[in-house]
């Protein structure tokens, strides 16, 4: 069973439930996305634990200029985590069964378990995101200057094993 | 699975590859797709990323590189602490590479791979 977090309870998310803005870590299924509210503020999420009955994602709003140095890896992930810009973090439980059945509150970084949040210097860079930050033209898309275009080669980039 | 899963451009596998498990040894669990697991989050990750298909999340996540499963494991740790060694052959399954991730593959068993006994410790990660 997921240990409970207390929080302000959040009648509705910043953003539409489920509809990421980008995926920025896939290991089965999305474990790092980025969402965006109404009024263009970005959030990222990431996939914090599991038990049989639903998922937890750990969000923190990020301006502009934070989001880049995250994606950049100027930023440890742990640290945005646990140094909110806004000062909380939105947890969010997601049934498994019934996804639209979702939980979030308002939370002190502190009160999500520290082994359940990214290892201490462990970057997003270093998990396979800084090729998609740097390559990946949807991002560029999204979140315009935030991150530097590069062209990007499927072949180059990705080899086949031997 | 989909007609066209594995996709054609899927390869038989014939190295080692790396997976997280939760346990050592691991279990049924520790192989078990998202889509089987979770199949609206993983149909709203289909929708969002056009390289993500309905194949992708049916099948499983591993590594050609030791290291970029250590990366994965300090990133989101409750994934589990444990690197498991699959030594694949061409009777196992089909693998492809996952987009813009040089080390990343999606894996599909073959119908009587049994994963669990094709497994052996390569590491445990401590965070």
């Amino acid at each position: 069973m997921l240990p409970h977090i207390a929080g302000e309870p959040l009648d509705t998310l910043p953003w539409e439930h489920g509809d990421f803005l980008e995926i920025l870590s896939h290991y089965d299924g999305p474990r790092v996305v980025l969402q965006k509210d109404a009024f263009g503020k970005m959030y990222i999420g990431w996939w914090n634990d599991e038990d049989d009955e639903r998922e937890r994602w750990v969000y923190v709003g990020v301006s502009p200029s934070r989001l880049r140095m995250i994606l950049d890896g100027g930023i440890a992930s742990r640290e945005a985590i646990m140094n909110p810009e806004d000062g909380c973090v939105i947890v969010l439980d997601v049934d498994f069964g019934d996804e639209e059945s979702v939980r979030a509150v308002f939370a002190s970084p502190a009160s999500v378990p520290p082994s359940s949040l990214p290892a201490a210097g462990a970057r997003l860079g270093t998990a396979g995101v800084g090729d998609f930050a740097e390559d990946h033209a949807a991002t560029r898309t999204h979140i315009g200057s935030a991150v530097k275009a590069r062209p990007y080669s499927v072949e180059e980039a990705h080899p086949q094993p031997p | 699975m989909p007609a066209d899963c594995p996709p054609r451009e899927a390869t038989a596998p014939r190295q080692t590859f790396y997976r997280i498990a939760k346990t050592n040894p691991p279990s049924a669990g520790d192989f078990v797709p998202i889509y089987d697991k979770n199949r609206r989050h993983a149909e709203r990750s289909i929708a969002r990323r056009a390289e993500i298909t309905p194949c992708t999340v049916m099948g499983l996540s591993v590594f050609s590189d030791i290291g970029r499963a250590e990366s994965q494991i300090l990133q989101t740790p409750m994934l589990g602490k444990y690197i498991m060694a699959l030594n694949l052959d061409e009777m196992d399954g089909h693998i492809v590479g996952f987009p813009n991730d040089r080390y990343h593959y999606i894996f599909w068993p073959n119908d009587g791979f049994n994963p669990i006994a094709a497994s052996s410790l390569a590491m445990t990660v401590e965070t």
